[in-house]
């Protein structure tokens, strides 16, 4: 199976699935994973792939959340611009001007996030950030009704549009939804690797729903694989941008995989956090303490699924995400691919016990 | 039946920020070179004349300006961690620029790069309610180094940046969204008025001209009037559409589908009353919708042809268009081709004596 990074990224990216709306992600993610072992899905829509090494036990879960940040049509107002509500952690002045994708149960048509001319503006308009409930879609719809026409119900998902792009140095890629399809493409990729490896435990590759409006899918898929330990899949946020003061600056891209050691969702199990800054001294992989006051990850409810549940997250440094244009490194990529797996490959029934001895 | 938009396609996705007009230039000699005499003024503005049926002291010359420039932004330095500080160019709101793609023209070829944007989980809750301003903005082309971004991209200060935004048919096919309405619609204006004549023959001469820099300033109109010298000028433009969410009746601008705008008055002209009159007739003649329109905060390229020498009858007239000034503006096929039907009878009806009458 043709696993080529950039191939990968472009499709799984390429997927218009937010939360709530994850059909096409899955399907994608079905198509590379089939090969890798026998997929299930929960009763949320989360896609379970298992794959048994040379042991039954223990049960690795590694998940990643297939949902993008997007918005859903609200209502249609009479002159046939579409109100939405986000879905997901959406900063409003990223949004007016930008491309957008309306998916009718017809098809998916163009649009745009309406803006005022500064031509209009008073100077004290200029000033004031725009609200998010102030903007609204055009879809080129003449009145509600040429929009219901073109198929547009309340309900409907909405994406936004950003056309992957390989950059001049191209070990660097730009586009949409890299959260946290990048987890996606490394969970693919893993998944791939371990098949022809030996690895002494079961894996579960979980693609989980609805991470964006509150980690429910990993609610639910956590509870399913009823797992050992876990290994949550992310993209973290890169910080190295003007800006932001030097001291500041506690992720970068380039500088490898990103491990948790704290953010608000999780403090995580301290063994499994050695085993894991271990294996990537043992393995020469570069990687970066990650430890922060904002943002959580599924691993937020998966830790505390049932009676409790070792785990770490391990992310992809990406620069500007929860807008239309994140950047990543392939090279970042690559290291997490192969820290995860090295990990994966150590955790024995001894030493994952280990963790909560 | 689909549109033919190849012309509108072609000139909305050629890179030409104000200064750097040269590709919308070329396009334009290519696409009239067969019909007319070509001219350049000093500054870089492009003069195609195209003679009607006779020529002579009596033959007016009516100008038709449509600028070439697209606003924009310039590189103004690379940072030591290789992110590009950027000058704006022409009018930009603060608020959508962010997380926009963007082409920089570098001695070396296009790059791309977007313009970066702090995710809002790092953002405290007083950034949250401030508007991130132009020169706190950044773009991130990938280069790890002001080194790598100078000596193996080829950025320069100085070097152009553009929006990147593809033609796009949207929904209704009438309906188009792209970059750069404003102005690559006047350009093509003028150019299917010149095919058009060729046909029809007209009693004057006219002159289409690209004009450049109208966006930091109209400058480009002002030695292009100067080198025409013309008795009436007409200019092709966008016009404001407002027809959206938010805007009261008090406020409306235009409409999209509701035929071409004429000024009643903008930022840096009054029209020429009798000529604003000769356009509202034709259009009734002609059977083409219009609607009145003002734009106290505006000035096109009439601005300075209206007072050029010892000064020139002078209208705007305008597409509707929405979201000028941004990535991505979106217009109806139906007012492009009402205002083209409008420019074209306009100069039809132009004749020495139309044009006499205009200033007695």
């Amino acid at each position: 199976m043709n696993l080529d990074t950039y191939t990968l990224l472009k499709d799984l990216t390429g997927a218009d699935a937010p939360s709530g709306y994850e059909k096409e992600a899955r399907e994608v993610l079905a198509g590379y994973l089939k090969a890798a072992g026998e997929l299930s899905t929960d009763k949320l829509g989360s896609l379970i792939c298992r794959q048994q090494g040379s042991a039954v036990a223990p049960k690795i879960m590694l998940a990643a959340h297939m949902d993008e940040i997007g918005f859903m049509v609200k209502n249609i107002t009479s002159g046939g611009f579409i109100k939405f509500l986000p879905l997901g952690g959406w900063f409003s002045q990223v949004l007016p001007a930008k491309r957008v994708k309306v998916k009718t149960a017809r098809g998916p048509i163009p649009g745009v996030i309406g803006s005022k001319p500064p031509h209009l503006m008073t100077a004290g308009e200029q000033k004031k950030p725009l609200a998010m409930e102030d903007l609204f879609i055009d879809i080129g719809a003449g009145s509600r009704k040429e929009a219901e026409r073109f198929g547009v119900r309340p309900g409907d998902p909405i994406v936004p549009v950003f056309e992957f792009t390989v950059l001049k140095n191209p070990d660097l890629l730009a586009g949409k939804a890299f959260d946290n399809r990048a987890g996606c493409a490394v969970l693919t990729k893993v998944l791939h690797k371990l098949k022809k490896e030996k690895h002494p435990n079961t894996v579960y590759g979980t693609a989980t729903v609805q991470e964006e409006v509150g980690l429910r899918g990993a609610h639910t898929a956590a509870f399913e694989v009823a797992p050992d330990a876990a290994i949550i899949l992310e993209c973290r946020i890169a910080n190295d941008f003007p800006g932001v003061d030097a001291q500041d600056i506690y992720s970068r891209m380039g500088k490898g995989p990103q491990i948790t050691f704290h953010d608000p969702g999780m403090i995580p199990n301290r063994k499994f956090r050695d085993l894991v800054v271990k294996t990537a001294k043992e393995e020469n992989i570069p990687c970066q303490i990650y430890a922060v006051n904002t943002g959580g990850t599924d691993a937020g409810v998966v830790h505390k699924s049932r009676s409790g549940v070792p785990s770490i997250v391990i992310g992809v440094p990406v620069r500007y995400f929860h807008s239309h244009a994140g950047i990543l490194r392939r090279s970042d990529f690559e290291q997490v691919v192969s820290l995860v797996t090295e990990v994966v490959k150590r955790m024995d029934d001894a030493v994952v016990s280990g963790f909560t001895e | 039946m689909n549109r033919d938009n190849s012309l509108l396609k072609e000139l909305t996705e050629a890179h030409g920020i104000s200064g750097y007009e040269k590709e919308i230039r070329d396009i334009l000699i290519r696409r009239l070179k067969a019909e007319t005499n070509i001219t350049r003024d000093r500054m870089g503005s492009v003069i195609f004349e195209k003679k009607g049926g006779g020529s002579g002291p009596g033959f007016p010359k009516i100008m038709l300006p449509g600028h070439m420039d697209e606003i924009g932004f310039m590189v103004r330095y690379i940072t030591e961690e290789g992110f590009i500080k950027f000058i704006p160019v022409g009018g930009w709101y603060d608020q959508v620029i962010l997380a926009q793609k963007v082409i920089i023209k570098t001695g070396k070829g296009d790059i791309t790069g977007v313009v970066g944007s702090k995710p809002p989980h790092i953002m405290t809750a007083e950034e949250r309610t401030k508007v991130v301003e132009k020169k706190d903005m950044f773009i991130d082309i990938g280069a790890s180094s002001k080194k790598e971004a100078e000596e193996e991209f080829g950025v320069t200060p100085g070097d152009p940046i553009v929006p990147d935004c593809p033609f796009t048919v949207m929904k209704n096919k009438k309906i188009l969204m792209a970059k750069a309405f404003d102005n690559r619609i006047g350009c093509a204006l003028f150019v299917e008025v010149i095919k058009a004549l060729k046909k029809t023959g007209h009693k004057n001469t006219v002159y289409g001209v690209g004009t450049v820099q109208e966006e930091v300033g109209c400058r480009g109109a002002k030695t292009s009037a100067f080198s025409v010298n013309p008795d009436v000028c007409l200019v092709a433009e966008v016009a404001i559409a407002n027809d959206v969410p938010g805007t009261t009746a008090d406020n409306m601008s235009c409409k999209l589908g509701k035929g071409p705008g004429i000024s009643i008055l903008d930022g840096s002209m009054i029209p020429n009353i009798k000529l604003r009159e000769l356009a509202l007739s034709v259009a009734k003649k002609h059977k083409v919708p219009v609607q009145l329109f003002s734009m106290p905060g505006g000035g096109t390229d009439g601005g300075p042809a209206h007072v050029n020498a010892g000064g020139v009858p002078s209208l705007y007239i305008g597409v509707p268009t929405r979201y000028i000034h941004t990535h991505v503006g979106i217009i109806n096929t139906d007012d492009y081709d009402n205002t083209l039907k409008l420019m074209l009878e306009m100069v039809k009806a132009l004749d020495a004596k139309t044009v006499k009458g205009l200033t007695e």
